[in-house]
């Protein structure tokens, strides 16, 4: 027991940190390309609609580490795109707490757009056939009648998104690396400190991520099931 | 106003084939369900559009697939209420009113309360649509609708969605409600009575086709079709043929003579609808109608039948089926004279007939007015109708013969 509060008090708590730091912004950007995306697509037609859908649903369906490799040729500064972005902006992504966000949000906008697109089909379509011959713009039509009814949808999306980018590991692993202090999440850190043989760390992350993960389900299925009623 | 509407296209079941003016301000659509008539009032609206054809209200054109104009929703001033109302459920029945009402935030205020004063809903203000009763989401609805202030309205079956015994209160409510407004209504339904007491002019529409038009009077009284004879009440259709300076009909042994029949009114058609007639292979957006690979379907379209092309009955032998409602055959009860009677020479002079020979099917007790079915000996399969108007059948007779009147018969070609 000592032992475990030994652990606890010298515990370097930045994977947490920088696991949700990273979980947050990475929904942020989600949320709002997501929620735009789905708008969009709801206007396309039914082929059209297929190809996006197809092309944003990917990241979900690739291995994640393959998607790290991916986004790792694309930004090493090595190549064409990654010393574009160097030389003229200074800015760097791999191994870089950017490559962390970049990570999860390629791995989470599309679980992001697919609850949107689901929250806005599921919207009964005479309310907007409705507003329409009632002269609503389809610009108020959409903040005012569909984004209201799709909330509920909407919130379980964004929660989902967000630890799912927590959670990150693959992707993470391969463009950011896992720096203590700048990159390193929790994913990784459970990963590094089995691997030194550490079951105690491992056990109290683990636990850590457990009852984040549970918070996150519970208040999910609370929002959604108000929605429903 | 005037509403021109004449429109093509190929639906998931059938073809819809729609072509009328009417200037009433009153019009009714009646129709089985499935019939098409929600897409004609959704093709009006401009919520869904049709593959070929032009629809003008008012004189402004706002749908022509050959000139490819096709103005949106929000701009054809037709408000559209749907069956389920479509309020919108997180916003009140005020806020409801008021996103809809025009001009800035004080005429919206005050044209929303006094829309709540005058549907009488003014203590359900603050009330989400779900926790509204059928026929209160209605008023809300129709309210809603005035705050938009249009041009046209369309009802889809407003009453469909209502207990029955609410339906004829509502609906002499929503009279009152609507009788000050100036434009057009159309009203779409499948219930003959709802549209007899609204309609002005009426439309019926089967298998996606116009069958009749005209005033709801005229058109229920002679319908022209026999798929609109039918829509309106006429439940019993039989054939007949003209033999012998007899009108003959065969399957209630029936021989009428050609003099007595003054059948002055007649133009009638065994027309029946689209089903077959049309075939309108779908076409892509932006194709017209003239290119070469759409040429033959030009053609089918040319070949549809039209009212327009019902032509009249001139001559007796013409007559190839007789038509009579369930309400003017009349039960005989007594059994004393029903023996044997010549019924060619009854019929010398007199207007009504004795049709003999028939079976009552099923119990006749317990009803003020009730649908009883018959059949004839001639064939057992087939049933007719007639109505039981008093329940004054204390001893259970049953009839065995019913009485038509001639003058209550229709004519079909």
């Amino acid at each position: 027991m000592s032992e475990l509060l030994e652990i606890l008090k010298n515990l370097d708590w930045s994977p947490l940190i920088i696991s949700v730091k990273t979980g947050i912004v990475a929904t942020i950007i989600s949320f709002f390309v997501g929620i735009h995306l789905a708008k969009r697509a709801m206007l396309y037609s039914k082929r059209k609609r297929a190809f996006v859908d197809g092309i944003l649903s990917l990241p979900l369906v690739l291995p994640p580490t393959v998607a790290g490799f991916i986004l790792l040729i694309i930004f090493s500064r090595r190549r064409v795109i990654g010393s574009f972005l160097f030389e003229n902006f200074d800015i760097s992504v791999v191994q870089t707490w950017l490559g962390c966000i970049l990570a999860a949000t390629v791995i989470a906008l599309p679980l992001m757009y697919q609850n949107a697109r689901a929250a806005f089909e599921q919207v009964d379509k005479n309310l907007i056939y409705a507003a329409r011959t009632l002269g609503m713009s389809e610009r108020k039509i959409f903040y005012k009648v569909v984004l209201p009814v799709a909330k509920p949808g909407i919130i379980a999306g964004a929660i989902l998104c967000f630890a799912r980018a927590m959670g990150e590991y693959g992707a993470t692993s391969m463009l950011a690396g896992n720096i203590q202090g700048k990159t390193g999440t929790v994913s990784q850190t459970i990963a590094m400190v089995i691997n030194d043989g550490d079951y105690m760390k491992a056990g109290i992350w683990v636990f850590i991520v457990l009852l984040i993960s549970f918070a996150i389900i519970y208040f999910v299925n609370i929002i959604t099931t108000k929605g429903k009623n | 106003m005037a509403i021109d509407v004449n429109i093509k296209s190929k639906l998931d079941n059938f073809n819809m084939y729609i072509s009328f003016s009417s200037n009433s301000k009153r019009i009714g659509v009646l129709g089985a369900s499935g019939a098409g008539k929600s897409m004609l009032l959704k093709c009006i609206a401009g919520i869904y559009t049709p593959d070929f054809g032009a629809i003008s209200l008012d004189n402004d054109e706002v749908f022509s697939q050959e000139k490819k104009i096709n103005v949106k929703p929000q701009d054809r001033n037709v408000a559209y209420m749907f069956q389920n109302y479509a309020l919108f459920p997180t916003m009140s029945v005020r806020e409801n009113i008021n996103i809809i009402a025009k001009g800035d935030k004080k005429q919206k205020e005050d044209k929303t309360t006094y829309l709540l004063e005058k549907f009488q809903i003014s203590e359900l203000a603050s009330k989400l649509p779900k926790e509204l009763s059928g026929g209160q989401q209605q008023r809300v609805a129709l309210a809603r609708i005035m705050a938009y202030e249009p041009k046209i309205i369309l009802l889809d079956e407003p009453f469909s969605a209502l207990d029955e015994s609410l339906k004829e209160s509502l609906q002499i409510q929503m009279e009152a409600m609507i009788s000050d407004f100036d434009g057009t209504i159309i009203m779409v339904s499948h219930n003959r009575e709802e549209l007899y007491r609204f309609s002005d002019e009426i439309l019926i529409v089967n298998d996606g086709c116009v069958v009749e038009h005209g005033k709801t009077k005229d058109v229920f009284k002679s319908p022209k079709t026999i798929a609109g004879a039918k829509l309106v009440g006429v439940d019993n259709i039989l054939e007949a043929r003209f033999l012998d300076g007899y009108l003959e009909i065969p399957e209630w042994n029936l021989r009428l003579k050609s003099e007595v029949l003054k059948y002055k009114t007649i133009h009638s058609d065994t027309f029946e609808g689209c089903k077959e007639n049309l075939i309108v292979k779908h076409v892509e957006k932006n194709k017209r109608i003239n290119d070469d690979k759409n040429a033959g379907d030009a053609e089918n379209i040319k070949n549809i039948k039209d009212i327009k092309d019902i032509k009249d009955i001139k001559d007796i032998k013409d007559i190839k089926s007789i038509g009579i409602r369930s309400y003017d055959i009349i039960p005989v009860y007594d059994e004393d004279d029903c023996v044997n009677k010549n019924v060619y020479e009854d019929s010398l002079g007199k207007k009504i007939s004795d049709v003999i020979d028939i079976n009552v099917v099923g119990n006749l007790n317990g009803f003020v007015e009730k649908k009883i079915f018959f059949t004839h000996v001639n064939n057992p399969e087939r049933q007719y109708s007639f109505i039981l108007k008093n329940n004054d059948m204390e001893e259970c007779q049953v009839p065995n013969r019913v009485k038509i009147n001639y003058e209550k018969l229709i004519f079909f070609r």
